[in-house]
């Protein structure tokens, strides 16, 4: 139905033709990976780190958070579609987008791949402030890319050169271009049929025509170069209008914009119709939470997904919010994370066996060494305690004996001395009981001899008295007289000095008388002594056998008493 | 992830012929006991065996089913009527969890005096353990004795460890087998790995047939009463139990065998022949009952064994597993294979880093023997250096040491299977977690 009036002039801006466009197929979705698929698959080289990424995102993404992420401020025309479900419009738009997206590859500055998506470019750039000068740079670009395409008419050549840019920025490229081929869906992507067979099946404008569609879009669309433009080629008219959406990026502002805009086309003008009432349906409100996936390419070149609060909105610009998303949890395959496991605890272990064990090893040997040593010490410790305590009993024991003998000896020296002692003092007692016995028989020896000298003094004082009366009869006292004249020689003797002394003749007449008579007298006691002294012997003897016998006696109870 | 070190990690290593247990960072594991348990059907006997008996044993034996099971050196040390003496270990790979668990549970409550709950475990296991067997240690650990954390490590690494080396050639001898498993960077070899079924038990084995041929019967302890008539003077005399089973009184004359071959048996400098050891000079051992027997060339015959499988054929009345036998390599080749089977670039390491590890291997002269046989045999480059700790008990408890050297690694605490990634990832994770 499209090709029809997409030939004639006047239907050029009318989207009759693809509001009117019945879906083709159920699936719209499908369908437009059909497109976007084919624009990849042209796209070159980059196709599988992109379609990697892409998938990754699409499978994560919520249909309808998808679908409000890529509705932004100038790309709003198609969205419409979204809040309906299926809808002519929707799918409409998508196309519309898909042009887009296919453009901007081709165009694949950095900065303008970045345009087509909703309002990233502010982001992009570093920071919501800065959006300005990206707007800047962005149109430029894609001016350039656009009058690039506009002087090779052929899509073909388009694409090459295309390629030939997105040498330099390939890695942009590469991570961006994902996001515009998700825009198919949450359903896995896969890689779809290539757009030409596709735009053959449904009727779409070939790969070229949008191509040179887009371009003429981007510029201010005059009719001129329209003119221009249906001249390289005809088919393309409809296609512009969904693409209808980017000339607004060269703006640096609202404000500019809506001075731009009357200068437009008719044609112009719809489209921007269009894209409003996209954005009235489906564009984010402001202030709207932060429930927003968006990919947002850092200073650091890094593309990370953020949750983007939009707190103002502009058409080409816009304030946001961004958060990190919570890390996505990662679904991985259970035998890579049991081989990752694996790896990981494999790694440790042999870590562990390698630096630890050794180390720990030698940490244990010495503790067993000094265990060992520690043990052998404390046992020699013991040892000598033991020995220590063993030896002075042992000398205390060994000392016993030579005490013992010594105690002996002591005891023999001791016993020794007191049988010595007593042995002299018995001596002694014995020495001075005879000396008592000694001195007893002297005394009575002296005794008798006293008694004796008394007796003899007695006879001869009374031989005197008796010679005295007798001196007449002398012989008669001379014999009787005998006895005594021992005596009588006696006192003679001591009575002849007196004499002496006045001796006178007469009187040597009377002591040669006296004499005779005395000597007569002293013959006669001389016997009378004799007889008396044999007698007296006779009774000694006797008394002297009686004390003998005692003695015996006495020595014999010394023995049974000592 | 389990992060606490704060309480001590119980390291276990259930071997095939004694169960090593005790709290990482010691020196040695505080419970050793044989991992054999005494069985008694339950429909037999009630038992009424005397009191005091009763309550010593009642907390070991756990009656499961019909039998009452009889754990640790002590309660095995009591005659019982009836009683098989059963092994949950069965060529290297355990066969009656049953057993097992009331053994862990001996362990803990018995010797350990621990909560399970509160401890980390670390369990030392064959190199060439399945997949299975692993997942039901990890399961009953979790969900039995709801242990906080667990980690299953080969006994070849945790030997390895012992002595403080990533790589080595482990050359374990234990009670039941012996393996020869290269380690690399802490991860056994498993296509390298030879084992032989020729361990400590097969030597006494070995020991007790060739006595018994020379007239020499060990009785067991409990078949008779000794008693000292006079001063230095003893007399015994024989009981009969008829009701004794013959797994209980093999068990009991294979304690007294293997403390012969313990005492007596040195490893020979050179490969054992009859002729040249007829008259070599006796050892005597005194046997429990009194009697004092002479030990000659059996003292290098039996340990040669293992260096020479084929001798078992010379000793009568182990012809059941001389079949076996013959196939069998001696422990050299065995090494000598193992290594070849390795990557070219580790086999240097490997050939210097020979480590003896187990009971058997603490066996006078085995070292210097097994390193002369190594350097006959393996290429002139290499530098063959076999390692055995000085001291034999590090010896017989190496794959122990180790385990408490791992378990007591600070940065060791992150790689626990934690409980709660066993509730979330199930048992099989444990393969995941425990390399």
């Amino acid at each position: 139905m499209d090709p029809k009036r997409r030939y004639s002039y006047s239907n050029l801006f009318n989207l009759e033709s693809l509001i009117n466009f019945q879906l083709p197929q159920l699936d719209d979705d499908f369908d437009h990976h059909g497109n976007s698929s084919q624009d990849e698959s042209r796209g070159s080289p980059g196709g599988a780190p992109r379609n990697r990424s892409n998938g990754i995102m699409s499978g994560r993404e919520l249909k309808k958070k998808r679908r409000t992420s890529y509705s932004s401020d100038e790309d709003g025309d198609g969205d419409r579609g979204y809040n309906t479900h299926i809808s002519e419009e929707r799918y409409r738009a998508m196309l519309g987008e898909h042009v887009q997206k296919y453009k901007r590859r081709l165009g694949n500055s950095s900065a303008s791949p970045a345009a087509t998506r909703n309002g990233v470019p502010a982001m992009r750039s570093g920071g919501s402030r800065d959006q300005k000068s990206t707007n800047d740079h962005r149109g430029a670009l894609r001016l350039d890319s656009a009058s690039e395409f506009f002087n090779n008419s052929t899509q073909k050549l388009g694409n090459h050169i295309q390629s030939d840019f997105s040498g330099p920025y390939g890695g942009d490229r590469s991570i961006y271009e994902p996001a515009f081929l998700d825009l198919g869906e949450d359903i896995t992507y896969r890689i779809p049929p290539p757009y030409e067979k596709l735009a053959t099946l449904l009727n779409l404008p070939t790969m070229s025509d949008i191509q040179v569609n887009e371009i003429y879009l981007k510029g201010t669309l005059d009719l001129e170069t329209l003119a221009a433009m249906m001249a390289s080629d005809k088919r393309l008219g409809p296609k512009r209008h969904a693409g209808m959406s980017d000339p607004k990026t060269q703006f640096e502002s609202l404000q500019a914009r809506l001075r731009a805009e009357p200068a437009n086309s008719a044609g112009q003008k719809f489209s921007l119709q269009v894209s409003e009432a996209a954005l009235e349906a489906s564009s984010i409100p402001e202030g709207a939470a932060g429930g927003i996936r968006r990919s947002i390419l850092s200073e650091g070149g890094v593309l990370q997904v953020y949750y983007v609060k939009v707190l103002e909105k502009g058409d080409t610009y816009e304030i946001i919010e961004r958060s990190l998303p919570k890390k996505p949890k990662l679904k991985k395959d259970p035998s890579v994370i049991e081989k990752e496991e694996m790896d990981k605890i494999g790694k440790y272990w042999i870590n562990l066996v390698r630096k630890e064990i050794p180390k720990h090893h030698k940490i244990f040997i010495n503790f067993h060494r000094k265990q060992l040593t520690d043990a052998k010490r404390f046992s020699e410790t013991c040892q000598r305690e033991v020995k220590m305590k063993v030896s002075r009993s042992l000398k205390v024991m060994r000392g016993a004996a030579i005490r013992t003998r010594k105690l002996a000896r002591d005891m023999l020296v001791f016993w020794k001395r007191v049988d010595k002692e007593m042995a002299e003092v018995r001596k002694r007692e014995e020495k001075e009981a005879a000396e008592a016995l000694k001195r007893e028989q002297e005394l009575r020896e002296a005794k008798r001899q006293q008694q004796r000298l008394n007796f003899l003094l007695s006879q001869t004082e009374l031989y005197s008295h008796f010679m005295q009366n007798k001196s007449t009869l002398s012989s008669e006292a001379v014999t009787l007289g005998d006895e005594m004249t021992n005596d009588q020689e006696m006192l003679l003797s001591s009575s002849e000095a007196r004499p002496g002394e006045e001796e006178d003749p007469e009187e040597a007449e009377l002591r040669k008388e006296a004499l005779k008579a005395a000597q007569d007298a002293v013959s006669k006691q001389k016997m009378m002594t004799s007889a008396f002294d044999s007698e007296c012997l006779k009774l000694r003897q006797a008394a002297e056998i009686e004390p003998s016998q005692q003695d015996a006696a006495a020595a014999n109870i010394d023995l049974l008493h000592p | 992830m389990y992060g606490g070190d704060e309480v001590s990690a119980i390291v276990i290593d259930l071997g095939s012929h004694t169960c090593k247990a005790g709290y990482a960072g010691e020196d040695a594991p505080k419970a050793v006991f044989p991992s054999v348990v005494g069985s008694v059907d339950q429909m037999e006997v009630d038992n009424p065996d005397n009191p005091e008996d009763n309550s010593g044993s009642a907390p070991d034996s756990k009656s499961k089913g019909k039998r009452r099971l009889y754990v640790g050196s002590q309660a095995l040390g009591f005659r019982r009527d009836l009683m098989e003496v059963l092994s949950p270990i069965k060529d290297g790979m355990v066969v009656d969890w049953d057993i097992v668990e009331n053994i862990w549970d001996h362990a803990f409550r018995e010797c350990l005096l621990i909560d399970p709950k509160e401890h980390p475990m670390l369990l030392a296991e064959p190199c060439s353990n399945t997949q299975q067997q692993r997942e039901k240690a990890a399961e009953i650990m979790f969900e039995k004795y709801q242990v906080p954390a667990l980690f299953l490590a080969k006994n070849a690494v945790l030997t390895s460890f012992a002595s403080g080396r990533a790589t080595s050639l482990v050359v374990d001898s234990g009670g039941g087998s012996t393996t020869v498993a290269p380690v690399h960077d802490g991860y056994v070899l498993q296509k390298a790995v030879a084992t032989s079924p020729i361990g400590g038990e097969i030597l006494t084995d070995c020991l007790i047939k060739s006595l018994e041929q020379k007239g020499i019967t060990i009785k067991p302890r409990y078949s008779f009463k000794r008693k000292e008539i006079r001063p230095g003077e003893f007399q015994t005399v024989d009981l009969d139990f008829p009701d004794t089973t013959e797994s209980y009184k093999l068990y009991c004359q294979r304690a007294i065998a293997s403390d012969i071959k313990e005492c007596v048996s040195r490893a020979p400098d050179t490969p054992y022949d009859d002729s040249s050891y007829s008259n070599i000079p006796t050892t005597s051992y005194e046997l429990p009952d009194g009697q004092t027997i002479e030990v000659g060339a059996d003292r290098f015959k039996i340990p040669d064994i293992i260096f020479n499988p084929s001798l078992v054929q010379t000793i009568p009345g182990m012809e059941s597993f001389a079949e076996t036998a013959a196939s069998l390599r001696g422990l050299s080749q065995m090494v000598i294979e193992s290594i070849n089977k390795c990557d070219v670039d580790i086999r240097r390491e490997l050939f210097s880093s020979i480590l003896l590890a187990g009971g058997t291997a603490s066996m006078q002269q085995l070292k210097e023997r097994l390193e002369k046989d190594l350097l006959e045999e393996s290429p002139q480059a290499a530098r063959v250096k076999v390692l055995a700790s000085g001291n034999a008990t590090e010896r017989r408890f190496s794959v122990w040491i180790g385990g408490s050297i791992l378990a007591s690694l600070g940065s060791f605490q992150q790689m626990w299977f934690s409980k709660s990634e066993y509730e979330e990832h199930g048992a099989s994770y444990v393969q995941r977690k425990c390399p």
